[in-house]
């Protein structure tokens, strides 16, 4: 009888590094609870195998500084390039495997209101077949299934690790679920709401904080799928709710999230949901991702650094959380529900603004990219071959997808230095809104393949520069409101302008 | 570790979802600027630091990049009005 094809799988991680995390003793665990998975990976249609970048390899040179995000995705595209994986798993926290360090294109060191985030950390790269860069431009087209096992950042003692590799080998596809748990700040809520109505066949409720949180009833937390829309911060336990006259009470805690269930998935577009902080810089409290992760939820979706979203619509963030959470119900598995969304992202826009850039660089998979957490009844009927094969489609044509998107999505570059035609352009934005903005910065849109059709067509052109400012308006010297400012430019006209008022 | 300097309540973020308005900083004296929190406190919005806006504080606490997260704030002086 001929041996059953199963989907290959690559774990990575550095086991140097986390024998000087956890010693001999406890990376015996760990291989004790990697065999495990890779048994039960076996039964489940999947070929797995785990790679130690610390050694090297026959097409890479093995990682000498754990640290340094440039010999990681160089060992990584190694291995991605030898075994073509459909499932990569970086298996460590951020100091096992570190994120990847893409510059933040919203970052000004002469703007010291603005974005204060120098990098837009994440794994992007290691979903692109690009080498290693710190320009985010240069990794538009993911085409790799990739998600991060993490252990804790910082942890003497394997547990949590552990806890994770145990939960993912025992991991099943559930029903599709009929609800949702889904909180908002008060002042998003009707962006939030436009994020959760089509997932189910019922708009699920949208809580608010204020009022809601920040504890819970088990049965509310125990909905599989969770959509939260809060503030959140570096080196904290939790979510924040904002009301209406700028109170921001606890919406949610990671000390208090009694009542998840095994089997969920989540998606946070609260600032820094996927920073991985060590738990010691926080009190001893780990995060709410990390919390989730523990507590059996399969797989979350957050970003590493301050995140974007506007208040009353649908961009940025709520895309990407969003399509995640679409696809996982129409049955992908994490993995590829991720990836859907990454491309979804870029696809839908004629230029990769700098906010959308920084959304796509910072989102990241938490959780084992190739568990399917709902089963989706028609798919599961069919013989294993059958499935196996379609995944395999599925892949070529997500790659294919990716690889078109790496070199066709339009871009934007910062203007180091504005020439006079942007200067012009400039005045005449600030004249036309009437308003002043003192940081007004200007990006070069850079298109790889314009469509021909335009090039041709008289007065049908791609944006050529893109405008972002913020402004403060203040009341008796108070600054009580947030003027945002995106504009794009064609052929020396402002034609599309976007207000966002915070 | 303990750093001397100037409470100053601002804006950081830009227009990102969590563009903070009410951000408390440390200005020193040789013009470093770090984020300022309480241990435990409000990361969006500390009524005990907006308090002490324009104030001379000695802080002890821990630094993770340029956010200074204070075990203890000791008022030096008389604030300044509030700029």
């Amino acid at each position: 009888m001929p041996a059953r094809k199963l989907s290959p799988k690559v774990i990575v991680t550095n086991r140097s590094a986390l024998t000087a995390k956890y010693g001999g003793a406890g990376v015996a665990k760990i291989d004790a609870a990697l065999k495990a998975l890779v048994k039960a990976d076996a039964a489940r249609g999947f070929a797995t195998r785990v790679i130690d970048l610390s050694r090297a390899g026959s097409k890479r040179k093995k990682v000498t500084d754990p640290a340094d995000p440039a010999e990681n995705k160089s060992a990584i595209d190694g291995v991605a390039k030898a075994l073509r994986p459909e499932y990569l798993v970086l298996l460590g926290s951020k100091d096992v495997i570190p994120y990847q360090d893409l510059k933040n294109p919203l970052y000004d060191a002469l703007d010291p209101d603005g974005d204060n985030d120098q990098y837009a950390y994440g794994d992007l790269p290691y979903a692109c077949e690009a080498p290693y860069s710190r320009n985010i431009k240069d990794f538009l087209g993911p085409t790799r299934v990739v998600g991060r096992i993490p252990d804790l950042t910082g942890a003497s003692s394997p547990g949590y690790l552990v806890r994770l590799l145990e939960l993912a080998a025992a991991a099943k596809p559930g029903p599709v679920p009929k609800d949702a748990f889904a909180l908002s700040t008060w002042t998003w809520q009707k962006s939030t709401r436009a994020s959760v109505r089509p997932l189910l066949d019922v708009a699920p409720g949208v809580l608010t904080s204020p009022k809601s949180g920040p504890t819970y009833a088990p049965a509310r937390l125990g909905a599989r799928l969770h959509f939260v829309n809060c503030h959140g911060s570096d080196h904290d336990r939790r979510f924040l709710g904002e009301s209406a006259s700028e109170q921001f009470p606890t919406a949610m805690d990671s000390r208090k999230l009694a009542g998840l269930k095994r089997g969920s998935v989540a998606a946070f577009e609260c600032c820094y949901g996927a920073e991985l902080y060590d738990p010691a810089d926080a009190g001893g409290d780990m995060s709410i991702s990390n919390a989730y992760l523990k507590a059996g939820v399969h797989g979350v979706v957050a970003s590493s650094t301050i995140a974007y979203g506007p208040p009353d619509d649908n961009a940025n963030a709520d895309v990407i959380c969003r399509v995640f959470l679409e696809k996982l119900i129409a049955g992908a598995s994490l993995g590829r529900a991720f990836l859907e969304a990454r491309l979804t992202l870029v696809a839908n826009q004629s230029v990769v603004d700098p906010y959308n850039s920084k959304t796509l660089a910072q989102f990241v998979l938490l959780g084992d990219p190739s568990i399917h957490p709902f089963a989706v009844a028609a798919e599961d009927t069919r013989p294993t071959k059958v499935a196996l094969a379609e995944r395999t489609q599925r892949r070529v044509r997500l790659a294919k997808s990716g690889e078109r998107l790496g070199k066709t999505a339009a871009y934007t570059v910062p203007v180091a230095k504005p020439d006079a035609r942007t200067r012009r352009l400039r005045d005449a934005l600030r004249k036309r809104v009437h308003r002043k903005f003192e940081h007004v910065r200007a990006f070069t849109v850079r298109d790889p393949a314009p469509p021909k059709e335009l090039a041709k067509a008289k007065g049908r052109k791609q944006p050529q520069r893109v405008f972002v400012a913020v402004r403060e308006k203040k009341r008796d010297e108070l600054v009580y409101k947030l003027i945002g400012l995106l504009a794009y430019e064609v052929d020396g006209q402002l034609v599309t302008m976007e207000l966002e008022s915070r | 570790m303990e750093i001397d300097g100037r409470v100053r309540i601002g804006h950081t973020g830009g227009v990102s979802k969590s563009a903070n308005r009410h951000q408390a900083f440390l200005e020193t004296d040789d013009g470093r600027r770090y984020r300022l929190r309480r241990e435990g406190g409000n990361p969006m919005r500390d009524p005990a630091l907006e308090r002490l806006d324009g104030s001379r504080v000695r802080v002890d606490g821990k630094l993770h990049g340029d956010l200074l997260v204070a075990r203890s704030i000791v008022r030096e002086d008389e604030p300044e009005p509030a700029r």
